[in-house]
């Protein structure tokens, strides 16, 4: 280096003689020999030598040469005007002599003259004050001549003008150079600012400076530019400032340096800025993120604006104690880093601080200082030298500017949420962001000719440095552009993923764009998202559709039920971000979800919840998948969403309804229902049938869930086509097989009680207190209570649960009671059996079919099981499933079955479970599907075994008859308890079946509830009131519970099919199927079957009545004289008076049916 | 938009179902399993009207079953860029609202709706206009131009706007 510096002090020396050519035409430099030219270009290197340099050179060296230079340049008046002031340079005097040396050189004259033109051409201007208009036009054109046709071309010029513009404004070898000076380090500023007064105190005084201009820049210390024609000028200009090594002389900067000298490096101007974001290195803000509120280059200092961490508390003691000697000294050791807030002085009062409210020297601004902290709009103002700051690379994130923002709006009146958005952009603006960019992403030209242009990037070079962008204008070839002086580009709609930020790895689509913000809504979680758009990515369909994400949850994806590690927590994952997720747990509350944030480490476990289940709020069983309404008591009542998940009793939900968590809410399964599909169908049905059969444990026992089960039993069943193949031989095995299935499911569902037993708009009686004897029409019901709707007072009443006995079966349920539910239909079977049992008899309805299923011959289904035998084969089955069923073997005794009261009740849970279970295979084939055989009857205790049994052979029996028969036996044996006095009371239909177990044998407890009021109330029991089929009595309710068991008692009965055609029954087999004979009503509602009669076959239970007349010939088909028949003498509604025997006996018509002719 | 395409798809019949419905049973088949869905690169398969062609039945060894390459015309619905249709409100939140157009679920973001709209929860979940004249809530009719659509395996999901000329409420039930 300082050997190039040599021998460029050796060339001046060298130019010497021609200097008087030089001094004419400052050209003359340039156009000199090639020689000159090529050691210039050695030089190239200058700008940067310089830079570096020390001034390690000898300022002896050439001493002389240097001050022959200078003469060159030296100006008589400028050199007396300069004595003065230079006090440590002897060299003028040289100088002056040399000047007298140059003898070769132009005269003085010459040289003046030349220097007087140039001089009135620079200077004249701003003195005439009365030029003219012309003249100054005229100075104009003389002076910038050189560039008129540069403007022309920028008038026409197109695209490519700005280029070659550019170009013309480059330095010509016509134009003054540029000169490097050493001055001392620290005082550039200094220096320009002492030169600028120098010039004006000389151009005032007639004697201007020669020099054009002098200029520092900030990153180069130690060197001072300045512009000029001559060296000089320069040499004459600098002498005398004390900050300028005059000695060592000027340098001058090569032409092709000259706008490198002056352009001020990216990369220089990148590091500290006003307005940028530095972090802290140290201290109590390590780390934190700071704005540069003022940068001195020169001292190296800077003002950094940071949100404060002040602990008032902590300088409240300080101030008390010591005054105010360093209140901020050392943090105190032990004490915890403040947390950053917002500073207001209101606070810092309130805790004793003193706080001086003044102007701040700086700025004249208005503060607060604490000490010797600043504080203004809610920042501290810190002083911090460069070494203490870092500077941010890119762009800090969103949310950390967000924070930082917020400080200042907080302490603003007019704050306003809208810009601080807007201000992060603005100051983050002034970054240079890194963007990573990769082909073919959209951008949009910033910078240059070509902004605004929007294009495709097509090839990414030097590291992401450069970028070849194709514009999207058809016909266009790619450009290659600096990659700062292009943005990422997105429009509305367009796909997008998130590289970097919090929101790392999220997708989502743009929906609107904002400057450098994009604004998402986010793919999983349906949620705005705002970020920067040099974060975002452009994405295709299929990349999401893939799903690769990346994040830390390895193993877990988006809307994954897990299990968190503490406690018995479980949720929903509803978003990943790239480091937490945050999870939907079940802990929430009707109010509000429970969202945790956690680590990959907090997640326990994925669960595979498939195949769980909830009862919902009627004790319907919701299953993953069906779709569920909430009903109440929650934030989301009245929404409805798809079960996605089922944990303990808590449901997570999914539905566009739900307000953001990817439209998840987890809601407790009891306060919804399920909606639609066969649950509902389930519903209905088996609620209806429950009622009937249920009423008497229901009376008794709050606790059953008769709903559930049947619901379970209805959608679960496998065995559900067995039921409906023919089964020809009752195998005993099999049955006990089923039964135990069938308990083994009851058993489950017995557990969970709890549900609702009440309908709405069911009707019921109320047995106990102020109400007691009122019939209504439940409104609504809850655990403990229900809201009745009085039949006799305009009043709607709530009752408790304990007060509502008996429940009166709507027309509409019964009329579904006889389509033939799934619920009912799977107790018939053990209706079946009933019917058949010799034992039966007179209980036996064999007209029953119609009979409601509680009702029925249920005391006779239940029967049959009852036996012993029958047990016996099924024990063994049961007591691997029920674990009550143990009880069942033992014997009847216990009666499971679970009357009102009776500690069976459990079991009867599970006994109807069975029942369920055919229910729903009932459907598919058996016709009879009425009844509840169970039903009361099977509430016996001694029954309820029977139940179980009875159940769980179904399928084989209701495929018939042949097994049944077998059976019978079985039912002998019980059917003494039908016998019973218990029996005989129990006129009344419903009763009577089922009773005669429970009177027999069973509680008395049991009874009553069984009694009239069941009877009465079960769907079943065939009420008056309930007209199955048009208007007539049904079959079943006419017939007696006793008779119930006895088909044989149809035979020659006109009946009606649930078709609406009628027939008379030619033959009722054992097992409850009739063979009709096809005939035709009249008017006079009497049968007409002709010669070629067509016979169909149809279940008893399903046949009803057809109306009476007076002089009908009738049978009795229930009761104590069931059997007997007469004839009809009067029919007042539902009762008759019939004639028997020449005796008059008052009946209830459903305890009748009408024969086709005497027999 | 809507589209008449002939796509074909791959049916597995039981053997029970050889004989002489055998065709109806696999144009019932195809389109039980067809309609309704969505193909990623074709839209929302909205119906079947017709199979062109029940192709050959080919046995699969040891299962009986029979596997024809069926050539079924379809009625696709594919939401384009650009496209204006009607839609339906299902849902109102602060971000913005969820419409459906059939079986398209499309969002229309909260940016994307005119100034004048301000949401509301007073009443009802809604937007209103200052001069409360016009209101957006479930239920009301919009009409829309798609923005932006995401295709997923199950789902098209589609953002639009109703903040141009032409756009916005054509009708409210109420």
């Amino acid at each position: 280096m300082p050997k190039q510096l040599r021998r460029r002090e050796e060339e001046e020396e060298d130019q010497e003689p021609e200097a008087e050519e030089e001094e004419g035409d400052e050209d003359e430099e340039e156009e000199a020999g090639p020689g000159k030219k090529g050691k210039k270009r050695q030089r190239s290197a200058f700008i940067d030598d310089a830079a570096e340099e020390d001034s390690d050179e000898d300022e002896d060296e050439d001493g002389p040469s240097r001050r022959r230079k200078r003469s060159n340049f030296v100006d008589v008046e400028a050199a007396e005007d300069e004595a003065e002031e230079d006090d440590d340079d002897d060299e003028e005097d040289v100088g002056g002599t040399f000047l007298d040396d140059e003898g070769e050189q132009p005269t003085a004259a010459e040289l003046n003259a030349a220097r007087q033109a140039h001089l009135s051409r620079e200077h004249r201007l701003p003195q005439d004050k009365d030029m003219s208009y012309e003249e100054i036009d005229r100075f104009v054109k003389e002076r910038f001549g050189g560039r008129e046709d540069m403007g022309d071309m920028d008038e026409d010029g197109e695209g490519g003008g700005g280029a070659v513009n550019q170009q013309a404004l480059l330095p010509t070898s016509r134009d003054p150079r540029l000169w490097l000076v050493e001055c001392k380090s620290g005082c550039e500023r200094e220096a320009v600012v002492c030169l600028l007064q120098k010039a004006h105190n000389l151009a005032a005084a007639g004697n201007p400076l020669q020099i054009r201009s002098a200029y520092m820049v900030d990153h180069l210390r130690g060197y001072v530019y300045i512009e000029a024609i001559k060296e000089s000028h320069v040499t004459d200009a600098i002498r005398g400032l004390r900050m300028i090594r005059v000695s060592k002389g000027a340098k001058q900067v090569p032409e092709k340096e000259m706008v490198d000298a002056i352009t001020i490096s990216q990369t220089a101007k990148s590091t500290l800025e006003t307005g940028g974001w530095v972090r802290i290195r140290a201290g109590a803000y390590k780390e934190d993120l700071g704005q540069l509120f003022s940068v001195d280059h020169s001292v190296q200092r800077a003002v950094v604006k940071v949100v404060p961490r002040v602990d008032f508390a902590e300088i409240s003691k300080r101030q008390k104690e010591g005054g105010r000697a360093a209140p901020f000294g050392r943090q105190a050791t032990g004490n915890a880093r403040p947390m950053p807030r917002a500073f207001k002085h209101e606070e810092a009062n309130s805790h004793g601080v003193l706080v001086e409210k003044r102007r701040d020297a700086y700025d004249a601004e208005i503060s607060y200082f604490i000490g010797s902290r600043r504080f203004r709009d809610g920042y501290e103002l810190r002083d911090v030298s460069f070494k203490g700051l870092r500077a941010e690379e890119a762009l800090p994130p969103l949310e950390e500017i967000q924070r930082f923002n917020q400080v200042g709006q907080s302490t603003e009146e007019q704050a306003d949420g809208s810009n601080i958005l807007g201000d992060a952009i603005l100051t983050g603006g002034t970054m240079a962001p890194i963007v990573k960019f990769s082909k073919g992403d959209k951008v949009i030209v910033t910078e240059g000719d070509l902004r605004n242009m929007v294009g495709t990037i097509t090839v990414v070079r030097d590291g992401g440095k450069n970028v070849d962008v194709l514009p999207d204008m058809e016909g266009l070839e790619a450009v290659p552009m600096s990659a700062s002086a292009v943005e990422k580009w997105f429009a509305s709609g367009d796909h997008v993923k998130v590289m970097s930020g919090l929101s790392e790895g999220k997708t989502g689509m743009v929906v609107r764009v904002e400057d450098h913000l994009c604004i998402l809504l986010a793919d999983h979680s349906r949620e705005e998202l705002r970020v920067f758009s040099r974060n975002l990515q452009e994405i295709s369909d299929a990349a999401t559709a893939v799903g690769e994400e990346t994040h830390a949850f390895i193993g877990y994806e988006m809307h994954d039920l897990v299990q968190l590690a503490t406690g018995d927590v479980v949720g929903v994952i509803v978003d990943i971000g790239k480091d937490t997720c945050r999870v939907l747990t079940n802990q929430a509350t009707s109010d509000t979800p429970d969202v945790r944030v956690c680590r990959p480490a907090e997640l326990k476990q994925k669960l595979m919840a498939r195949r769980m289940e909830a009862p919902d709020k009627f004790g319907n069983q919701i299953n993953t998948g069906d779709l569920v309404d909430v009903k109440q008591g929650s934030y989301l009542e009245g929404k409805s969403g798809t079960v996605k998940y089922i944990w303990r009793g808590k449901l997570f939900l999914q539905s566009k309804e739900f307000p953001g968590l990817g439209g998840f809410a987890c809601i407790s399964s009891n306060v919804v229902y399920v909606r639609g599909g066969s649950n509902r169908g389930a519903r209905s049905a088996a609620g209806l049938s429950m009622l009937g059969m249920r009423s008497p444990a229901y009376l008794g026992t709050p606790s059953r869930d008769a709903f559930s089960a049947f619901g379970n039993g209805f959608g679960s069943m496998p065995q559900s086509p067995n039921m409906g193949g023919p089964a020809p031989v009752m195998d005993r095995g099999y049955g006990g097989g089923s039964g135990s299935y069938g308990g083994g499911r009851g058993g489950g569902y017995g557990g969970r009680g709890g549900g609702r037993r009440l309908a709405q708009g069911q009707r019921v009686d109320i047995s106990k207190g102020p109400y007691k004897g009122y019939k209504g029409r439940v409104v609504s019901v809850t655990d403990t209570a229900a809201r009745l709707e009085l039949d006799a007072q305009y009043k709607t009443v709530t009752v408790k649960m304990g007060d509502i006995r008996g429940m009166v079966v709507k027309e509409s349920q019964a009329d579904l009671m006889g389509n033939g539910f799934g619920g009912h239909g799977s107790r018939t079977p053990s209706h079946q059996p009933g019917n058949r049992t010799p034992g039966h008899f007179g209980s036996a309805t064999p007209m029953h079919p119609s009979m409601t299923p509680g009702h029925t011959g249920l005391a006779g289904s239940a029967t049959p099981l009852h036996d012993p035998a029958w047990a016996g084969s099924q024990t063994p089955a049961h007591p691997s499933t029920t674990p009550s069923h143990p009880s069942l073997d033992g014997g009847y005794a216990s009666s499971p079955r679970g009357f009102p009261g009776t500690p069976g009740r459990d079991v009867w849970g599970q006994a109807p479970t069975p029942a369920s279970g055919y229910g729903s295979s009932m459907p598919a084939g058996t016709p009879q599907t009425f009844s509840t055989p169970y039903s009361p009857p099977a509430a016996t205790p001694a029954q309820t075994p029977g139940m179980g049994a009875g159940m769980g052979s179904t399928p084989a029996l209701v495929a018939d008859t042949p097994a049944f028969a077998a059976d019978t036996p079985a039912f002998a044996a019980p059917t003494p308890m039908l016998d019973t006095p218990g029996f005989g009371d129990g006129q009344t239909p419903g009763l009577d079946g089922l009773t005669p177990g429970l009177n027999g044998g069973y509680t008395p407890g049991g009874t009553p509830s069984f009694g009239p009021g069941t009877g009465i109330t079960t769907p079943a029991m065939g009420l008056p009131g309930t007209p199955s089929l048009d208007g007539g009595y049904s079959l079943a309710p006419s017939s007696n519970g006793g008779a119930a068991a006895n088909w044989s008692m149809y035979k020659g009965l006109a009946v009606r099919l649930p078709d609406g055609r009628s027939g008379e029954v030619l033959q009722a087999l054992p097992n409850g199927t009739c063979s009709i004979a096809l005939g035709e009503m009249d008017e006079s509602d009497s049968l007409h079957i002709s010669s070629d009669y067509a016979t169909v076959e149809q279940a008893a239970q399903e046949l009803s009545q057809v109306s009476l007349h007076k002089d009908n010939h009738v049978r009795v088909l229930s009761g104590p004289l069931s059997g007997q028949e007469g004839s009809v003498f009067i029919v007042q509604g539902d009762h008759v008076v019939v004639k028997i025997a020449g005796d008059v006996k008052s009946m209830a018509a459903r305890e009748v049916g009408r024969l086709v002719r005497a027999s | 938009m809507f589209y008449r395409l002939i796509l074909y798809k791959d049916v597995e019949l039981h053997p029970r179902f050889f004989g002489p419905n055998m065709r109806d049973t696999l144009k019932a088949k195809v389109t039980a399993e067809v309609e309704g869905t969505v193909s990623g690169k074709y839209g929302f398969i909205a119906a079947v009207p017709d199979v062109v062609d029940y192709g050959r039945g080919i046995i699969r060894e040891g299962t009986g079953f029979a596997t024809f390459r069926v050539k079924y015309l379809c009625i696709v619905m594919r939401p384009v860029k650009g496209e204006v249709m009607d839609c339906v409100v299902t849902s109102v939140n602060k971000v913005g609202f969820f419409a459906e157009a059939g079986p398209l679920n499309i969002f229309v973001s909260n940016h994307l709706i005119p100034e004048d709209f301000e949401f509301n929860t007073t009443d009802d979940t809604q937007f209103v206009t200052t001069d409360a004249s016009t209101r957006i809530r479930q239920g009301t009719e919009v009409r829309v131009r798609i923005v932006g659509t995401r295709t997923d395996l199950t789902e098209i999901f589609c953002v639009a706007t109703i903040k141009e000329d032409f756009l916005g409420v054509v009708g409210d039930p109420t």
